[in-house]
């Protein structure tokens, strides 16, 4: 695992980084420590036009509909004082309430695609359920793949290729899951399933909600 | 130099003098031939002096130098100092100017004679042998031809078995056959002997062939004939192209079944050559007799209806393939979307105090055109940026 800040390797139990002592906290203080409502696909920089959303939410749907457990969401935005693209990815992925997900895709299962139009950058964010199963290197061949459409504008297209090439890997894993499941237990417990975990995270969403409006 | 010479004829003639030291010896004392001589100038000296100096002309004129005599002036001069014995040891040595050296005798060898003109018999193939030859074409005990035919016995019995097992190995591997007929250097045929009578009377059934008149350490004499159909494609030129060169790979050894060797292989390569343009040709005949048949014969009209019924089978065999490949593709694309993929359960503690996530993925710049991804991927820590 990395500190999204200092991108240092930190222990997978760290509670903040022991070298530049980030933690949520931090980002909680930036973008504040509510729970944003958003949909799996948000343009909130209005890059897409309503054709290539539709193509895009279509695109996204068969992602959930080939893992049945997982979600992507992607965010288009474009920050003008933005202290960190990977520091928000982080964020958004802890905070983000995706209003078009199934409840029982909680935000562990999800990976966020956080495309800074204006600052010209692009990050993936991943929850715990996939810390076995993608890391940086994987992530990085989907950006950089994607990366000639991104330099051209092509959001779209950009997305696209992000979502197949993710797809392709985890499409490879879960294989390799299969074949030999020990493999991916690893250092991590087995938890109660993600069955009871929506009913977690919602309720500490819904508390989050309760907290605002008092 | 003329020392020596004249100390070597010392030792060879005994009665030659050594100047200097002779003239020490008392007269007495000298050897041989020359004690005669100087007896005789001894008892001159009770003879008249005209006598005397006679002698000594005559002694002069003799084949050895005179010896010296002492006179009792010079015995005095001795005594005296006047004269060192053997000073003139190391004068010039004098030289007999009319002496003469008998050349050393040399034997040298005999001129050679010069080698007869080949006799008849060198030249001529007897009849007996004639009729060998040309008999017939020889066969071994399986009924198979033998190409290489040596009735006088010109090469040993092992020579011929490898010739004769190469041409067989030739005519295994080419169309057309090569016979060699083996024929000492100066042999000459009868008149009436010729390489083309010769295929006429033997080889007019038997296909392409290629004779050989070979004269062994001859290579230079040797006659070539192809069989008619092969003339009749191969030009004269050709023909005696392959022969020279089959002449001069022979003339590159000495030894004569060697160059046999040689003119066989360089042949043998030859014919190969030539076999291959008379494929060629032959095709290229083919082809217009086929052409020239299909321009005269119409095509006959059931033949169009069967040729369209072809095609329209070809058409839809290639068709059903295309659906076939099709239908798979499409099907595999659908099971590729109808399948699902499961992961294990697996929750990590909280990281740095996130509820749900801290999976930092890659975060890459798309701001420059001309750098790659790998360059522009930002792995700088915030604090060193922007924050």
């Amino acid at each position: 695992m990395k500190c999204p800040r200092c991108v240092q390797r930190i222990h997978r139990m760290a509670r903040q980084c022991p070298h530049c002592g980030f933690s949520i906290v931090d980002v909680d203080r930036v973008f504040g420590e509510d729970d944003v409502r958003l949909g799996t696909l948000t343009d909130a920089a209005g890059v897409l036009r309503k054709k290539e959303r539709v193509a895009l939410l279509r695109m996204l749907r068969n992602f959930e509909s080939t893992f049945p457990q997982l979600f992507f969401g992607i965010y288009f935005g474009t920050f003008r004082e933005l202290p960190s693209l990977r520091q928000f990815g982080f964020w958004l992925l802890n905070r983000g309430a995706f209003e078009d997900v199934d409840v029982s895709r909680p935000n562990e299962a999800g990976i966020l695609l956080s495309v800074d139009v204006g600052g010209k950058s692009a990050g993936i964010t991943y929850g715990y359920s996939l810390q076995s199963f993608l890391d940086d290197e994987a992530t990085f061949k989907a950006v950089s793949a994607a990366h000639p459409y991104f330099l051209q504008g092509q959001w779209m297209k950009a997305s696209e290729v992000v979502i197949r090439k993710i797809s392709k890997t985890l499409g490879r894993q879960a294989r390799r899951v299969r074949r030999d499941p020990e493999a991916f237990q690893g250092p991590h417990e087995k938890t109660e399933g993600t069955g009871k975990m929506p009913e977690r995270i919602r309720a500490s969403h819904r508390r989050s909600q309760r907290k605002t409006q008092a | 130099m003329r020392k020596g010479l004249f100390i070597l004829l010392s030792l060879v003639l005994p009665g030659a003098p050594l100047t200097g030291q002779d003239s020490l010896r008392p007269p007495a004392a000298t050897a041989g031939s020359a004690k005669g001589a100087e007896a005789e100038v001894r008892e001159g000296r009770a003879k008249d002096p005209e006598e005397k100096a006679a002698e000594l002309e005559k002694v002069r004129k003799s084949r050895l130098p005179a010896l010296p005599v002492w006179s009792p002036s010079d015995y005095e001069k001795v005594k005296r100092g006047e004269i060192v014995a053997g000073q003139n040891f190391f004068a010039p040595v004098p030289v007999d100017p009319d002496a003469k050296i008998e050349p050393p005798v040399v034997e040298l060898p005999e001129p050679v004679e010069e080698s007869p003109q080949p006799e008849e018999a060198e030249t001529a193939i007897s009849a007996e042998h004639m009729a060998e030859y040309f008999r017939e074409i020889s066969r071994d005990g399986r009924g198979e031809p033998i190409f290489l035919s040596d009735p006088q016995d010109l090469l040993s019995q092992q020579e011929f078995r490898d010739r004769e097992s190469f041409l067989h190995y030739h005519s295994s591997e080419s169309n057309i056959d090569m016979f060699v007929y083996l024929f000492d250097q100066r042999q000459e045929f009868p008149a009436d002997t010729d390489i083309q009578a010769v295929y006429q009377d033997l080889f007019t059934k038997h296909g392409p062939v290629a004779l050989v008149f070979y004269h062994l350490g001859a290579p230079d004499r040797s006659q070539f004939f192809l069989s008619s159909d092969i003339r009749a494609v191969i030009s004269q030129d050709e023909q005696d192209r392959a022969l020279r060169a089959a002449v001069q790979e022979a003339f590159e050894k000495s030894d004569v079944a060697y160059q046999l060797d040689n003119f066989l292989v360089e042949l043998s390569i030859r014919l190969y050559w030539i076999e291959r343009e008379l494929k060629a040709a032959t095709a290229t005949r083919e082809a217009r007799r086929l052409e020239s048949e299909t321009r005269v014969i119409p095509a006959p009209v059931g033949n169009e209806e069967d040729n369209l019924r072809l095609v329209g089978r070809a058409v839809l065999f290639a068709f059903c393939v295309i659906l076939a490949w099709l239908s798979g593709w499409a099907g595999w694309l659908w099971l590729q979307h109808r399948r699902k993929y499961r992961f294990p359960e697996v929750e990590c503690g909280p990281l740095l105090g996130a509820p749900h996530a801290a999976g930092v993925g890659a975060v890459i710049s798309f701001s420059n055109a001309h750098l790659p991804p790998s360059r522009q991927r930002d792995q700088v820590p915030d604090y060193l940026e922007r924050m």
